[in-house]
């Protein structure tokens, strides 16, 4: 119980934020982060507790076997004091970097139910309980980058975020139905707990690849990496939460969390390793060509994201235990890093690091916050991004998998760029002389660099004496990802080994690409601008956009034209095609065909109705055509009359009259003479029409040889006088047995007469509405 | 008289609608009571069958014509409710219009004392009569507006009704001329007793039916009345469309498919037939819907959308043969939770148009501004019709892929899927526009108290079934036991 | 006899399907006209046909006296019958208010809701 308070309390929090914030203006943001506070004192007092599983249950929907479960375990505790940490921090960073921002009340209570979110995303056990959180990330996400919606940039890259990690977060529920049928239960831990069952399934390959498409879009993989930094225009609180420890990483969770019963198959390997390589390579090399504090960050953490994946790929205890370990050290510093980039641009108006320079002197605790991220995102030591680094390596080094060599190429190409982006977010704003900023800098209110540097501080610490953090923290979440028990001891200091060699031929080749990064930069923006302009992803999610848009539009024009006489068409021809299929695929209908015994006047008959019809048809002049349809309408009535029905004859001969009558009335109003149509066209409906024509005839003679019993017919025959006391039969079935439908057919006529009365009085009444 | 007792709810909303007409006609000064007598007789019908599940005693009546169940009970609730709803958010729209209320309301009530008589008919001449009996006042109410676009709406349902009438009554001729039946469990006798030489008139004849029910089920490719007739005709009536007689043709199409044709009779054959059609129809509908400017045509080619949906519960339910509960509950659950989102949507966007005189979606521009709450409550709905939690509509879209995947129709499960992905496009483009987009005015939106109640009921039975699903699906559950014994 | 009334029926529906696709109103409705009687007709046929015995119970006795002609499927044409009118008499008063409000009696110029112009 206390652990779904914890998790659900985020949106008790965000649901009184509006109330606290119009009380307490931006002071109610530090009672706000009161509540993160707490949810991470619990995670802490359940890392430090007896258990080291909690969970909790409740039957949802029985029949589905859903249940809102959560099960928090070494993995969901470490993403819990990460989203509550980090998220404490942000509230009180909101409060400064937003002070006085009319809208701010709103913005806590997205940013609340979004932690929330992310806590019950990570908490969950049930795989539909992970669902419903996953989407409520994606839609307060969207509220959240959407936020300055004054900016089209903003709205747009809204959007499309949730366009993409929505979309992709449907393609993952199939995933999990699948997944759910396939374990036979929904629970994750029981799923982890199955062993092979998952992997050995036929709908192994179709789970992975959904859940893929969810996790990839979510966590920004290659080919869905494009809208992370899009998402940049979101405010820098926002961004700094949603990339550096949250949403962005749910992708990554998801993986991680599903790794125990899907992962280490061939198919998961190559698909994780290709994708996060391919993503790490692309993020650090896209830094490279930018200038925006936060498009740089953007983009370096699109290659940490590439690389937690690569590791999960790999699998191998070693990879594993790296992929914690680099978790935890990029949310440490990326979250300082953005709430820097965020401190910049509140006090120099600027993030473009063009127009900046020297801002150390104004600056110092912002620059030193901006050093120590920096260097943790080269992966200088003695920082815990060097450990993360280091471990990365060696999982590398050992991989057995035969391209590995490739992944090292990786990783040695991706290192030096992520120096020199190091490099221009710390060096160049801070410490080189030049720039313009717009405002004169001050340094930030403590509000604003208090949290920055806690998390720096973080790194700090953990990369002297990673001790700190592995036996509580890292052991227990690698053991959840794993699904097996092992060892975590981390350590600076490794002994000169390959590892280091790598991590020191990177660094020195990082540095030499900074004091070169103009030249870099020429040789490579003129092809990456042209690129960017012709292919790519985002060039393809705007193409699919125009492309069905147009498909549509083509689509209306053709299917939905407005036209009634095609809408009819479409109904005969569809329904003949139907009809024939059916008939054709069951083996055809047997027919009857027997024309003796005719009497010559029933001969007669039948040609006087379909001369009737026929003449109805081709009739030029209405009122000859009514008189066709009269003729119809009497030759049926002889039909009956001749065939045992003769109350059936009275009111078709009613009817018919009436009819006859009410069309008169009508046409006498209508225009001139009737359209024609062209001769084409009248080919065209002709052979239409006798397609149905046929249909018909054939199916009646088919029903005909059918031989049916009677005995509804019996029972009306026998009962009708006995119980009803009736002779006339058919009364006898209109008004007694059947008196229901009697009284609905009665309804109808007098809707039909109401409806016509209505029309026809207030047409009368209100000429405006004749107009034309 | 038992029988009277049995149809009292259908007969009170007969009654009234006939009370409406003389009111009028006696008292003219006092037309704005009219859409309350509504209600009450609503109420009425409702208590009536209230009563009925209390006395737990349900039978069939009329020589087993016509059947009062947990089922037809079900769906009687479902239609009270939406007709009420409607009621709520059509006394603006009347009222400007001006002319013909008592009219209006007693249409609408005949309309479903329709449907409710198709929820329970077992008969085919019962049926055809309550489809008849739910439809022509649908068709007159489409064309109730003064201007052109009404009218014309209103001559292409009564036409392409007329049409689709003339097909399922040859499709129950032929049934009926085979079997000599025309009550369902009696057909279904026939049928089961059959040697397999007539196999194709019987498949041609179930062919026409759903032919015949398709165009008030929306299918492709029957559905081509549906944007022209939803943005043609008055809003709370596209509303009304929409849901309830979309609700009726799901009930008795399901009806007599368990009860004439049996679960174990040709169900493969009905697996893929209806698997095709729900691709297609969700496929169409949802592309269609990308393109539209108008929120109407946009709600009527989503409701295309939906039923393609729909039909992935029809053809679990086909395919699973015996273990048909779960996906026939399946799909009650998303008529039930479908017909809560859209008349929410719809009593939103009813009090939005109404205020600022277009559907375009364009002019929502802003809204979020103008009318927090309804731009919320429609944002909500949208959410909901999306599929994505904690709304009604993300279990009813769980619930039939679910069934679909039980069913082992996973591929028709990941174009569900896909479409699902394609709607998001448009449902959530209109939220973009409501809060992200800018107002040209500003000037508030205001609410009239029916409207008002109508959004908050709705906005809060979308959210309440989205958290606790469990009373509803209990109760569809219950409803398609009927179908389990036979 | 059935077999002539089935070319008499698939005649009819020919006829009634050819005159609802049709530009001209009128024609529609005619057509509509023809289909009702085609389907009343159809009904009637396929519960099989029996020459000049209405199902009347005779006088003084309790039982209808065999051969008679089916009762059911004529009380169906009968519902049939009724409905089809209703149905056909609000079609002929919907033309008469679309060719006032739209000037025409072409269908094809109804798709304003389609084509904003009304044109086409």
């Amino acid at each position: 119980m206390d652990i779904a308070l914890a998790v659900l309390g985020g949106f008790a929090a965000a649901a009184v934020a509006p109330l606290v914030v119009a009380r307490a203006g931006h002071y109610g943001g530090y009672l706000l982060a009161l509540v993160p506070l707490a949810v991470f004192a619990f995670y802490l007092s359940l890392a430090f507790g007896a258990d080291d599983v909690a969970a909790v249950s409740w039957t949802w929907i029985d029949a589905l076997g859903v249940d809102f479960s959560f099960r928090i375990d070494g993995l969901s505790r470490l993403f819990g004091l990460l989203i509550s940490g980090i998220g404490a921090i942000i509230v009180v960073y909101a409060a400064g970097y937003l002070k006085g921002d009319p809208k701010l009340g709103r913005f806590y209570l997205f940013l609340l139910s979004f932690m929330g979110a992310m806590l019950g995303l990570t908490a969950a056990d049930n795989l539909v309980t992970l669902f419903v959180f996953w989407e409520l990330t994606s839609v307060t996400s969207y509220m959240l980058i959407g936020y300055k919606h004054e900016y089209q940039a903003s709205r747009d890259a809204a959007l499309q975020a949730l366009l993409v990690t929505a979309g992709g977060g449907l393609a993952m529920l199939a995933g999990l139905v699948l997944l759910g049928i396939a374990a036979d239960t929904q629970s994750i831990a029981e799923i982890n707990a199955a062993g092979d069952v998952v992997r050995d399934h036929h709908l192994y390959v179709p789970i992975l690849v959904l859940l893929l498409i969810g996790a990839a879009t979510k966590s920004a993989q290659f080919p869905f990496h494009f809208w992370l930094p899009g998402a940049m225009e979101a405010p820098t609180p926002v961004s700094a939460y949603l990339h550096s420890a949250t949403m962005v990483k749910a992708g990554v969770f998801l993986l991680a969390r599903v790794n125990p019963s899907l992962g280490g198959t061939t198919e998961w390997t190559a698909a994780l390793s290709i994708a996060g390589g391919a993503t790490m390579l692309l993020g650090a090399y896209l830094a490279l060509n930018q200038y925006d504090l936060k498009r740089i960050l953007a983009y370096t953490t699109l290659s940490a994201l590439g690389t937690l994946v690569m590791l999960l790929g790999v699998g191998t205890e070693l990879a594993l235990k790296g992929m914690v370990t680099f978790l935890l050290a990029h949310a440490l510093y990326k979250g300082a890093l953005f709430m820097m980039a965020g401190a910049v641009d509140h006090e120099a108006g600027t993030r473009d690091v063009r127009h900046l320079g020297k801002l150390a002197r104004a600056m110092p605790i912002t620059a030193a916050v901006a050093v120590i991220g920096a260097l943790s995102l080269g992966g200088f030591p003695p920082l815990f991004s060097f450990i993360g680094k280091e471990v990365l390596l060696e999982a590398t080094l050992e991989n057995e998998w035969g391209a590995f060599w490739l992944l090292l190429a990786v990783v040695a190409v991706s290192s030096p760029l992520l120096v020199v982006a190091a490099g221009v977010i710390a060096i160049r704003p801070f410490f080189q002389a030049g720039g313009e900023p717009p405002k004169h800098p001050h340094e930030a209110p403590p509000s604003m660099w208090a949290g920055p540097g806690i998390l720096a501080l973080g790194s700090v610490v953990l990369g002297l004496a990673p001790v700190l953090g592995q036996g509580w923290l890292i052991e227990p979440a690698a053991q959840a990802v794993a699904g097996e028990e092992f060892e975590v001891r981390l350590a600076l200091w490794h002994g000169f080994n390959l590892p280091l060699a790598v991590s020191a031929m990177t660094i020195a080749a990082g540095i030499v690409a900074y004091l070169f990064r103009e030249q870099l930069r020429a040789l490579t923006w003129p092809v990456e601008s042209r690129v960017a302009g012709t292919v790519g992803p985002t060039r393809g999610y705007e193409g699919f956009l125009v492309g069905i848009k147009r498909g549509s539009a083509w689509q209306t024009r053709k299917l939905q034209h407005g036209r009634l006489r095609r809408y009819v068409a479409t109904t005969a021809l569809a329904t003949v095609g139907l009809v024939a299929l059916a008939a054709f695929t069951n083996g055809g209908v047997p027919l009857a065909f027997d024309v003796g015994g005719v009497h010559f006047y029933e001969w007669f008959l039948g040609a006087l109705v379909l001369g009737g019809g026929v003449l109805t048809a081709v009739a030029r002049n209405r009122f000859f055509a009514v008189t066709a349809v009269g003729v119809v309408g009497v030759g049926v009535a002889l039909i009956f009359l001749v065939f045992s029905a003769p109350d059936l004859a009275m009111t078709q001969l009613l009817v018919d009259v009436l009819t006859v009558i009410l069309f008169v009335l009508v046409f006498y109003h209508l225009p001139g003479p009737m359209l024609q149509a062209r001769r084409g066209v009248l080919v065209r409906d002709a052979a239409l029409s006798l397609a149905v024509g046929a249909t018909m005839t054939l199916l009646v003679l088919g029903v005909v040889h059918a031989d049916r019993p009677t005995d509804v017919s019996e029972f009306y025959a026998a009962a009708a006088y006995a119980e009803a006391f009736g002779r006339n039969v058919v009364n006898v079935i209109l008004v007694d047995f059947r008196i229901l439908d009697t009284l609905g057919e009665v309804v109808v006529l007098g809707a039909a007469a109401l409806g016509a009365y209505a029309l026809l009085k207030y047409r009368a009444r209100d000429p405006e509405g004749d107009e034309q | 008289m038992n029988a009277l007792d049995v149809v009292a709810p259908q007969l009170a909303l007969l009654v009234t609608a006939g009370i409406l007409l003389v009111l009028e006609a006696m008292l003219p000064g006092k037309r704005r009571w009219l859409p309350y007598v509504a209600l009450m007789g609503l109420a009425v019908s409702a208590a009536w069958t209230t009563s009925w599940v209390i006395r737990d005693d349900y039978q069939t009546i009329f020589d087993g014509t016509f059947s009062l169940d947990q089922y037809s009970v079900f769906f009687y609730y479902v239609f009270a409710g939406i007709t009420a709803l409607v009621v709520l958010s059509s006394i603006d729209w009347v009222n400007t219009a001006g002319r013909g209320k008592s009219e209006y309301y007693a249409l609408l009530l005949v309309s479903t004392a329709g449907l409710m008589f198709l929820a329970g008919a077992r008969d085919l001449i019962t049926i055809f009569v309550a489809l008849e009996l739910s439809s022509i006042p649908q068709y007159i109410l489409a064309g109730w507006a003064k201007d052109r676009r009404s009218s014309e709406a209103g001559l292409k349902y009564l036409i392409l009704g007329a049409i689709s009438s003339a097909i399922l009554l040859y499709g129950m001729t032929l049934l009926f001329g085979f079997t000599g039946e025309t009550v369902l469990p009696e057909i279904g006798a026939a049928l089961a007793a059959d040697d397999g030489a007539n196999r194709a008139l019987i498949v041609v004849a179930m062919t026409m039916i759903i032919a015949g029910f398709g165009f008030k089920l929306a299918i492709v490719p029957f559905q081509m009345w549906v944007p022209d007739v939803y943005q043609g005709a008055p809003t709370p009536i596209t509303a009304y469309l929409s849901v309830g007689s979309k609700a009726a043709a799901f009930a008795v199409v399901i009806r007599v498919f368990f009860e004439a044709f049996g679960a174990d009779f040709v169900s493969n054959d009905w697996a893929n037939i209806f698997a095709v059609l729900a691709a297609i129809t969700m496929t169409l509908g949802n592309v269609l819907a990308l393109v539209q400017t108008n929120i109407k045509r946009m709600l009527g080619y989503s409701s295309v959308a939906q039923a393609g949906t729909i039909l992935i519960g029809l053809a679990a339910v086909s395919a699973s043969g015996q273990e048909f509960t779960l996906a026939a509950n399946a799909v009650l659950f998303f008529l039930a939770a479908y017909a809560f989102t859209n008349l929410g949507a719809f009593a939103a966007i009813i009090a939005i148009t109404h205020r600022i005189g277009s559907d375009e979606i364009a002019d929502f521009a802003g809204m979020w501004r103008r009318a927090p709450i309804l731009a919320a409550v429609l944002a909500f709905c949208l959410v909901s019709l999306t599929g994505i939690p904690p709304t009604a509509g993300f279990w009813a879209k769980l619930y039939v892929f679910y069934a679909g995947v039980q069913a082992d129709l996973v591929w028709l499960v990941v174009i569900g899927v896909l479409n699902t992905t394609i709607s998001a496009f448009y449902y959530l483009g209109v939220v973009r526009h409501m809060f992200l987009g800018e107002a040209e005015e500003m000037s508030p939106v205001r609410v009239s108290p029916g409207i008002g109640v109508s959004v908050a009921v709705t906005a809060a039975g979308v959210l309440i079934i989205g958290v606790f699903p469990g009373p509803v699906l209990d109760a569809a559950n219950e409803a398609v036991q009927v179908f389990a014994g036979g | 006899m059935e077999t002539v009334l089935a070319f008499v029926i698939g005649g009819l529906y020919a006829a009634g399907v050819f005159l609802m696709l049709r530009r001209a109103l009128a024609r529609v409705v005619l057509g509509i006209a023809i289909l009702t009687n085609a389907t009343n007709l159809l009904i009637f046929t396929a519960a099989g046909l029996t020459r000049g015995e209405p199902a009347f119970i005779d006088e003084g006795e309790t039982l209808l006296s065999e051969p008679y002609g089916d009762p059911l499927p004529q009380a169906l044409v009968l519902t049939a019958i009724v409905i089809g009118f209703g149905v056909l008499a609000f079609a002929m008063v919907l033309i008469y208010r679309a060719y006032r409000s739209v000037g025409s009696e072409d269908s094809d110029h109804m798709t304003t809701t389609e084509f904003e112009d009304g044109e086409r």
